[in-house]
């Protein structure tokens, strides 16, 4: 158990560190596979200018052409050409997902915490406008506000889904945190002066790694997927390419009629392997920190 | 009894908790008017069973708690219900408290060395992180854990319950304390590893002549820690002596309850309710309801202190009555 390892380097140490902690995520089969493609869509992002065959915005190619060699996945009826488009419509729609995941994991953490640290009516007031939130139909919310905001941005539209979405995560986040700090290691760290800013954020929250972790990938996945919703209504920016933004003119212009799959069927595939690549990240690191859930393996 | 001036005093301190349950309050006393006091140097034991109020007697002195009623006294300075700010802090810097279990007390986030410099930094007593680290090791070694740069880069759950209970106690001493509560810091334990805790605490108090209150629900760890020795019971302290007298002839019912139980006599222990059951001890004597020599008295009245020896007293009304 405690064998004496022996004595190393602080860079042996922490590359031990590194070590550990990556083999302890990377043999859950379903993390790895939620992380492979996760890295392949942000690597298809990242590379757009380079292995797109075209610019998604010129309309100069022959108009709703069917898959060929030149165009893989066809052009629209504009003359667009489709592959580009789903290419460089990656950008957005991971941006908007990370940014959401990132808004709402930072408002439920602080909100999560604050409400579990300070008992009484501080807390009382934040899970009252918790609940309240909580009980917003938020997509319906979402569409009236982003209807009303016209042509919002990305940023805006993140933010707009990070204002319902937050109340899960501070939920879950206020009772572990009120777990956590009955815990002796929090009382010893209050005796030995440090103050609460400090107990927050550097004895209670590296505690829940995991949950934010989960919480983020989940509201990363809801984003995609309410994003890729408010455009196939054309809300948002319509104009700006994006995999909602593909469906919308698809759909526009009929595509499901005249069977044109190769329109929307890749768009619909990228929304629907993104959400699985955070789905399935969210269960690695659930199976990882419920060991119930854990499968007997190597 | 040497008249040195107490570290600390408790006065009439009661801790009540009120639980809230869908519109009524429910009141329980886990301290009720306790009065107390630790000379720089003493080991004061507080004995009881589970839920008798020692862990949060030693939580207020701690500073984690706060009383209810009743007031504290540190070196000599009444302190208010409430500090806060650079009186905190000294105060933090001052008092410190060891947990009771080993395997909670330390971050399982952070490395030993980071338990052991944070107090030293918070507190300015290492002026860098350097220092700090240096002082770390110290403190490793004061507390019998070699070669001690080995443990500052572990995690916690790489050591035993033996080597965390070290260094909750090192940590404890980074910041030179002058009052020590150990809050049953060898329960969790293997009994084999309980005498050297004990023995490394005893030898600490020597070197640095702290005074420490040693919570316990074991009369025979008690006996070997302790100067003196308080009982406690339901909120109450019923009997406190010197260790030596009190033990050699225990005068409250409970106290010989303990020894008997001690000593494996265990008739009169049959029953035990449950230590927070009712508020029915509000008025009398918070043993009432279980002592084998109950009277009429004990259910309706508090009963008195009454010195049975030189420095050992007990609060019963068996020995008020008579005298």
């Amino acid at each position: 158990m405690s064998a004496a390892s022996p004595s190393s380097t602080p860079a042996q140490g922490a590359f031990r560190k590194f070590r550990e902690r990556n083999s302890r995520i990377l043999p859950n089969i379903k993390a790895r596979i939620g992380v492979g493609l996760l890295l392949a869509f942000v690597l298809l992002a990242v590379l757009a200018p380079v292995i797109s065959p075209y610019s998604p915005t010129y309309t100069g190619f022959s108009l709703g052409a069917s898959p060929s060699p030149a165009h893989l996945l066809g052009t629209t009826r504009s003359g667009q050409d489709i592959l580009s488009q789903l290419i460089w419509g990656t950008r957005p729609s991971l941006d908007v997902s990370l940014t959401t995941g990132s808004i709402t994991m930072l408002v439920a953490v602080a909100i999560g915490i604050l409400a579990g640290l300070l008992e009484g009516i501080i807390d009382e007031i934040l899970m009252l406008a918790t609940n309240i939130v909580l009980v917003l139909p938020s997509i319906v919310l979402v569409i009236v506000i982003s209807s009303y905001i016209s042509a919002a941005s990305d940023v805006t539209i993140s933010f707009i889904i990070a204002l319902t979405s937050w109340p899960w995560g501070a939920r879950v986040i206020r009772a572990q945190t009120l777990h956590l700090k009955s815990k002796d290691f929090v009382k010893a760290a209050i005796a030995s002066g440090e103050n609460h800013f400090r107990v927050a954020f550097f004895e209670i929250l590296p505690n829940m790694f995991s949950l934010v972790a989960a919480n983020f990938f989940f509201t990363c996945l809801y984003a995609v997927v309410t994003v890729a919703s408010l455009q196939f209504l054309g809300l948002g920016n319509i104009n700006a390419i994006s995999w909602g933004s593909i469906l919308y003119w698809a759909n526009n212009s009929n595509a499901l009629m005249i069977g044109a799959w190769w329109w929307f069927l890749p768009p619909g595939l990228a929304i629907g392997l993104l959400g699985a690549a955070f789905a399935l990240i969210n269960f690695g690191i659930d199976e990882l920190t419920n060991p119930r859930l854990r499968r007997e393996g190597p | 009894m040497n008249r040195t001036q107490a570290l600390i005093e408790l006065q009439n301190v009661s801790k009540r908790y009120r639980r809230r349950t869908a519109g009524s309050a429910r009141d329980t006393y886990a301290m009720r008017s306790v009065n107390l006091a630790i000379r720089p140097g003493e080991v004061v034991a507080l004995v009881g069973e589970s839920g008798s109020g020692k862990s949060t007697t030693g939580a207020i002195i701690a500073g984690l708690e706060t009383p209810t009623s009743g007031s504290v006294v540190f070196v000599g300075d009444t302190l208010p219900s409430r500090l806060s700010g650079d009186r905190l802090k000294d105060y933090r810097r001052r008092v410190q408290i060891i947990f009771q279990d080993p395997f909670s007390s330390l971050n399982p986030v952070h490395t030993i060395g980071y338990h052991l410099m944070r107090p030293l930094l918070i507190h300015k007593v290492a002026a860098s992180r350097a220092v700090a680290l240096q002082a770390a090791e110290g403190l490793l070694e004061a507390v019998g854990l070699q070669p001690a740069a080995n443990y500052l880069r572990k995690m916690p759950h790489q050591l035993s319950g033996g080597q965390r209970q070290r260094v909750g106690i090192a940590r404890v001493l980074a910041t030179n304390p002058e009052l020590l509560v150990a809050d049953e810091p060898t329960s969790m334990l293997d009994v084999s590893l309980r005498l050297d805790i004990m023995n490394l605490l005893l030898d600490l108090r020597d070197k640095r002549q702290l005074g420490m209150l040693y919570i316990t629900h074991d009369l025979s760890g008690a006996h070997y820690m302790a100067d003196r020795i308080m009982v406690m019971y339901r909120g109450m302290i019923v009997e406190e002596g010197l260790s030596g007298v009190l033990l050699s002839s225990p005068s409250h019912p409970y106290t010989q309850i303990l020894m008997n139980a001690l000593t494996r006599d265990i008739t009169g222990l049959e029953d035990i309710p449950s230590p927070v059951d009712t508020q029915s001890a509000e008025q009398g004597c918070s043993f009432a309801s279980r002592c084998p020599h109950r009277m009429a008295v004990c259910v309706s009245e508090l009963p008195d202190w009454a010195t049975v020896a030189e420095g050992h007293r007990v609060n019963c009304h068996l020995y008020s009555c008579s005298s």
